[in-house]
């Protein structure tokens, strides 16, 4: 009986009937690919270095329209990032050691394809790179995505050019004490630096991209009593920093030459009292459509305290160079606005590393988030979109 | 090339060491020895404030040296090698310390001196991962690279990974 139960034969009808049994519950799968949308301005790419393993940081990559994640970039030791003008690549700068944590270093630009994020190409580059907590002017394309820019720190200061049609680095510019690489908006041989006295160097590149010409020493700022950030914005040929105190100090980036304007301060006395100051990482953000910049806020400033996430966000009426709004700032590390018809604003949050949006286009949309996404990454930093 | 490139790191590793001991002079005045400038310094490295986390915990005892708001770590930004094995002047086992280095000013509440102190960071190992801290007291953006602490400061060590920080004392300031 035991052996009549247990053949082959009854096993084998036994696994049929289960089988159907199955088929009848759901159908067979087969493994795919999620398809991946378009990028479209709402495509967001938060650049999070993972302090704790460092030498594994992650580009995420979020739908901000749905707050969906929607995959993920490997981006190696310390990387900076930077869309292609097209919107097609994403340039991850970053560092390899051969046994991870040592061994020979190598420096890439990878290249990866926005439109399914894989690796389209890359190009070494000398291993002098800034291996750095990532803001924009670490890593930028030229006007015309030409070439791309890399700052260098070893510690000397230097940028490569990187020509992304020969796919090749093809010079090393030395700009000792100077830091970040700031492209003219319609200038596509040109970028500019600042620098440790205060002034913006600007650099014209040749069709090879090797320096034909420097012009230095437009003193725009006292690093001393004054510093600003690095971050910057760019309101059409005018560029724009903010410092450490609440001064906007703008350059129009156009002829020849930069030409610095007076600074001006956000800040009235009574907040100065209170000891309000910018603070945060990627801190502002230029709502282009009515020329506004947005800006992250803490009271009771101190020395030390620039990189403490906002208490408030204040709205700045570039134009009527006044503050017009105040909001509760979500303790904002970096921001950065969707530029779409319909702009929106998203908050990196510090502490929870949730992205929340704002509807930038009715009077009340910064006092509540339109959507929040759940947290992401672990120590994420730096925002970029489409 | 690299001879030219060598020397421009060595001068400008200078220029950080002057730069680092003018900025924090500006309101004292340092009384080091040359043992300060012999003393390769280095420096702490990346991140940013979770300074909220930290106060989130409410306040303690008075803190000791695996706590951020430890006196001397005035100015740190990364691990602090205390808790990594390593102590506020050692690198742990296992690492390298860091060729260059920047420093900071810190009040000591004990004795009421403020003292220079180097922030070198030890490297060659992935990072440690614990008890990071993030203080921002004198540190500037890239274009004063010698008081800024946003970057790798093993970037000219061989192995250059990352690992922990140490607040190593290097002399008295002084008030002007």
């Amino acid at each position: 009986m035991n052996r009549l139960l247990f053949s082959p034969y009854l096993l084998g009808v036994a696994g049929v009937l289960l089988t159907l049994a199955v088929h009848a519950a759901l159908p067979e799968e087969n493994i795919s690919i999620e398809p991946l949308a378009a990028p479209n301005p709402q495509r967001l790419y938060l650049n999070d270095p993972a302090m704790g393993h460092i030498v594994d940081g992650r580009i995420h990559v979020i739908d901000t329209g749905r707050m969906r994640y929607l995959g993920l970039i490997g981006a190696g030791y310390a990387a900076s990032t930077t869309l292609s003008r097209d919107g097609k690549l994403f340039f991850v700068a970053t560092t390899y050691n051969s046994r991870l944590q040592r061994g020979e270093r190598t420096d890439v630009i990878e290249a990866w394809r926005t439109s399914d994020l894989k690796l389209d190409y890359e190009i070494v580059i000398p291993p002098k790179r800034a291996q750095a907590l990532h803001i924009k002017a670490l890593v930028r394309t030229t006007a015309d995505d030409r070439f791309l820019l890399v700052q260098n720190a070893t510690p000397a200061t230097s940028v490569t050019v990187v020509d992304l049609q020969a796919r090749k680095a093809v010079s090393e510019i030395a700009l000792p004490g100077c830091w970040g690489v700031i492209p003219w908006p319609q200038s596509p041989r040109r970028f500019s630096t600042v620098c440790g006295d205060g002034s913006l160097t600007t650099i014209e590149l040749d069709a090879d991209g090797k320096e034909t010409r420097r012009s230095a020493g437009l003193r725009f700022f006292d690093p001393d009593s004054d510093p600003v950030f690095m971050h910057y914005e760019l309101s059409g040929n005018r560029l724009l920093f903010v410092s450490f105190y609440g001064n906007v100090y703008s350059l129009k980036l156009e002829s020849n030459q930069p030409q610095a304007e007076a600074p001006w301060s956000f800040v009235d006395e009574k907040a100065k009292k209170q000891g309000w100051r910018p603070g945060g990482f990627a801190l502002f953000a230029l709502e282009p459509k009515r020329n506004r910049l947005i800006i992250g806020m803490h009271p009771k400033g101190s020395e030390g305290s620039h990189k403490n996430p906002a208490s408030e966000l204040w709205v700045i009426d570039l134009a009527q160079r006044r503050v017009v709004t105040r909001v509760p700032g979500h303790m904002a590390l970096s921001i950065t606005v969707i530029r779409d018809e319909r702009p929106e604003l998203i908050v990196l949050n510090a502490v929870d590393n949730t992205l929340l949006a704002f509807d930038l286009n009715t009077p009340r949309g910064l006092s509540k988030p339109a959507r929040r996404s759940g947290p992401i990454g672990e120590t994420p930093v730096f925002m970029e979109t489409h | 090339m690299n001879w030219l490139w060598n020397l421009l790191d060595q001068t400008v590793e200078q220029h950080s060491r002057q730069l680092a001991q003018r900025i924090s002079r500006r309101s004292m005045m340092a009384k080091v020895g040359r043992a300060l400038v012999a003393t390769a310094f280095t420096l702490p490295v990346l991140p940013f404030d979770r300074t909220a986390q930290a106060l989130a915990q409410g306040s303690k005892a008075p803190p000791t040296d695996t706590d951020c708001d430890y006196w001397r770590y005035c100015s740190v930004d990364g691990f602090l090698c205390s808790c990594c094995g390593g102590s506020m002047t050692t690198c742990p086992p296992g690492t390298t310390p860091s060729k260059i280095s920047w420093i900071g000013t810190c009040h000591n509440p004990a004795d009421g001196l403020d003292y220079i102190v180097s922030y070198n960071d030890c490297c060659g190992v992935t990072p440690c991962g614990r008890c990071f801290c993030n203080t921002n007291h004198g540190d500037r953006p890239g274009y004063r690279l010698g008081v800024h602490n946003d970057i790798n400061w093993c970037m000219a060590n061989h192995e250059s990974v990352y690992h922990c920080t140490v607040s190593i004392i290097v002399g008295v300031a002084e008030r002007e």
